[in-house]
């Protein structure tokens, strides 16, 4: 081979890894990209999640709702104080298997007391409040907020 | 020094350009394979329609006393199992490795089951006996009067 046609054969086998190379990077973006437009068709915000399961606080007997030992009728958003414990959460209303699932912790501000669930590490993501619930201690109504604190994953 | 080979530039460039359109109708096809399998893919409706119900589930475990709801979607190319940790849904025809699972947290005294396959229409439900509750999937026409 002449200088000419070595020069234009390194030249094509030059343009060729580099193109290689870019082809083989459009190819991955374009499934990457159609990847992530399917996350998008398939995402749901985690506030709405989160407040879908903080819901049963309040207004069931199994988690804190107050709930008449006679009538069994249960009363929504009033807090039996005898109730709000860690051990009456975790094992009756609401437990987790690690951190990768939605934690809360739980503060009633007047009282000033506060429980969490069995993976929740104040890693707070977001704060859903639940403005004039009741507190029954005993025989007592009071009126209280319950804060919610969420903990999305870690 | 002068390199022999057997082949004239001629021959080169006609190799070469077989070569880049082979080059370019195997870009093309991976591509549009790519393109023809997320078209065709039902993953993104399993997934939606597993997180529906999950959050159903969480929405009836909230709220006190005895309820009904209708899933407001077409279910009849599914198969959906519900027990009490979670709901699973896969295409009828779909094989096991492409079914959709959504855990859930029940609280104390409720059980949650039912399946339903090729349900247009599919209800939850939640009924109370005694301490117990009960969640239960079906076909909505087992819940007419």
């Amino acid at each position: 081979m002449n200088r000419k046609a070595q020069f234009e054969v390194a030249r094509k086998n030059i343009y060729w890894m580099i193109a290689g190379f870019i082809i083989a990077m459009i190819v991955l973006a374009f499934a990457l990209t159609i990847a992530n437009y399917k996350n998008q068709l398939t995402s749901l915000p985690p506030e709405l999640k989160a407040s879908l399961i903080a819901m049963r606080f309040a207004n069931i007997p199994e988690c804190f709702a107050y709930q008449d030992p006679e009538t069994y009728r249960v009363y929504p958003r009033i807090i039996d104080l005898s109730k709000f414990n860690e051990e009456h959460l975790t094992q009756s209303c609401y437990s987790t298997a690690g951190t990768d699932e939605i934690n809360f912790g739980l503060e009633l501000l007047n009282h000033h007391l506060s429980i969490k669930t069995n993976n929740y590490y104040n890693h707070d993501d977001m704060d859903n409040f639940i403005p004039e619930v009741l507190v029954k201690d005993g025989d007592q109504f009071t009126p209280d907020v319950l804060v919610i604190h969420v903990q999305v994953k870690i | 020094m002068e390199i022999y080979t057997t082949m004239n530039t001629k021959a080169e460039s006609v190799i070469l350009m077989i070569f880049e359109l082979v080059v370019v109708i195997g870009v093309i096809a991976m591509t549009f394979q790519i393109a023809t399998a997320f078209a065709k893919s039902e993953t993104a409706v399993k997934i939606n329609l597993a997180q529906d119900l999950q959050m159903m589930v969480n929405t009836l475990v909230g709220v006190p006393g005895d309820s009904l709801v209708e899933l407001p979607q077409d279910a009849s190319h599914f198969i959906i199992i519900l027990n009490s940790n979670q709901i699973s849904v896969n295409g009828i025809e779909d094989s096991e490795s492409e079914i959709v699972v959504r855990n859930f947290v029940l609280p104390a005294g409720h059980t949650a089951s039912g399946t339903t396959e090729g349900s247009p229409k599919i209800c939850l439900k939640k009924e109370s006996s005694g301490d117990r509750k009960y969640l239960f999937l079906s076909d909505c026409t087992e819940n007419e009067p």
